[in-house]
C-alpha cells in the first residue's frame, strides 16, 4: 500500500510529514495496520483501543488526528505501563 | 567519524531534510527504547535527560545546546535568589494566587538575567494534557493545576524552565547575532521550528524527540538538578 500518497492526497500531509509518518506506519503491529486500513477505507475506528487509551479518547480529549491515535494504540501496545506513563505526563 | 558525527553533518548540510531527520529520530529512538527497559526511570523528563546523557556529551555540544551552560548558570542563579519561596513549607502554605506571584516574579527575573523577553506568567485551565507553552509574546502559560495543587511544585518549576528555554531558543532564532549560540544549533532549531512536530499529529514520541523539545526537557532537568535547594 502506498501509505505516502494517501497521507498527503487524502489528509494532506507535507512531503516530509509523510515521510516520517510512514516510517512509523511500517513499524506498527499487523492490527494496528488493519485498523488503519479500516480508517483509510472510510470506517469508524473510534473504539480501537489499548488499556485505558482508545482512539476516540486521543482524539476527542487530546486533539490528536486519528492517524497519530492509531500510531499510539500501537506504542501503547508494545509496552503500555512505560507509554501510558509517558502520554499522561502530558505535553508542554 | 562516529554515527552521531555523522548525523551533525548530514544536519547540517541537508538542513535536516527529511531523510535526516528521520535517521536522527531513529537513533534516538533507539536509545530511548533502551531506556524506556531499564527500571530506574520514573517519569518522562528522567527518561528524556537520561537519554540525552546517554546520547553523549559529545552530542549534547554537537547538536543543541553549545553555549547553553551560560544561560544555565544564570537560571540556576535566578533559581537561587528564590529559594526560601519554595524551601520550607512556604510553597505549601501559599495560596494560589501567592504561588502565582512567586511564578510570576521568577520568570520575569529569568528574563533579566538571561536578557530574554519574558513578561510573566499567565495560567489555563484546558485543554487538561498541556501542561504548559508559549507563542512568542513573552508570556510563559503554565497550566492552573501548579497553582491548585501545591504536590506539583516541581513539575511547575519544570514546567517554567521548559517554556522559559522554548523562548530563548527563538529569541537566537530570531536574532542570532545577538547571541553567543553557534550557527549549527540555531539552523537545527529554525529547521526544527519550521518543521515542527506536534504530537496531535505525529504522536509523542516524535513530539518528544524533536531537536527543540528534546533541548528544552535536558534544560529544564539540569537547572534543576543543580539548584541549592
Amino acid at each position: 500500500m502506498d501509505y505516502k500518497k494517501i497521507l498527503m492526497e487524502k489528509f494532506g500531509y507535507k512531503d516530509y510529514e509523510a515521510d516520517l509518518t510512514v516510517e512509523d506506519i511500517v513499524e506498527m503491529d499487523e492490527e494496528s495496520k488493519k485498523v488503519l486500513q479500516e480508517y483509510f477505507d472510510g470506517n469508524d475506528v473510534f473504539n480501537y483501543s489499548c488499556g485505558d487509551f482508545s482512539v476516540k479518547k486521543l482524539h476527542d480529549k487530546y486533539g490528536f488526528n486519528i492517524i497519530a491515535s492509531i500510531l499510539s494504540i500501537a506504542n501503547l501496545k508494545k509496552d503500555y505501563i512505560k507509554f501510558s506513563k509517558l502520554y499522561n505526563s502530558g505535553i508542554k | 567519524m562516529n554515527r552521531l558525527e555523522e548525523l551533525n553533518k548530514a544536519a547540517d548540510i541537508k538542513e535536516l531534510n527529511k531523510n535526516t531527520e528521520i535517521k536522527f529520530s531513529n537513533e534516538v529512538l533507539d536509545k530511548f527504547e533502551k531506556l524506556m527497559n531499564s527500571t530506574g526511570l520514573k517519569s518522562s523528563e528522567s527518561i528524556i535527560s537520561s537519554l540525552f546523557k546517554d546520547v553523549t556529551d559529545n552530542t549534547k555540544r554537537n547538536i543543541d545546546v553549545n553555549e547553553c551552560r551560560t544561560m544555565e548558570r544564570s537560571c540556576i542563579s535566578a533559581i537561587n535568589e528564590t529559594a526560601e519561596k519554595f524551601e520550607d513549607g512556604n510553597w505549601e502554605r501559599y495560596s494560589p494566587e501567592e504561588r502565582a506571584e512567586v511564578l510570576d516574579l521568577l520568570a520575569k527575573r529569568i528574563g533579566e538575567i538571561c536578557k530574554i523577553n519574558i513578561k510573566g506568567v499567565q495560567f489555563f485551565k484546558v485543554p487538561p494534557n498541556c501542561r504548559g507553552f508559549e507563542v512568542g509574546n513573552g508570556y510563559l502559560y503554565l497550566h492552573n493545576d501548579y497553582l491548585e495543587n501545591p504536590e506539583l511544585k516541581e513539575e511547575a518549576l519544570n514546567t517554567l524552565l521548559h517554556e522559559t528555554r522554548h523562548t530563548f531558543q527563538k529569541a537566537v532564532v530570531n536574532d542570532p547575532a545577538s547571541y553567543d549560540i553557534d550557527a549549527e544549533t540555531v539552523k537545527r532549531w529554525k529547521n526544527n521550528f519550521r518543521h515542527y512536530l506536534d504530537p496531535e499529529k505525529f504522536g509523542y514520541m516524535r513530539y518528544y524527540t524533536q531537536p527543540v523539545e528534546m533541548d528544552a526537557n535536558m534544560f529544564a532537568e539540569y537547572v534543576l538538578n543543580h539548584r541549592e535547594f
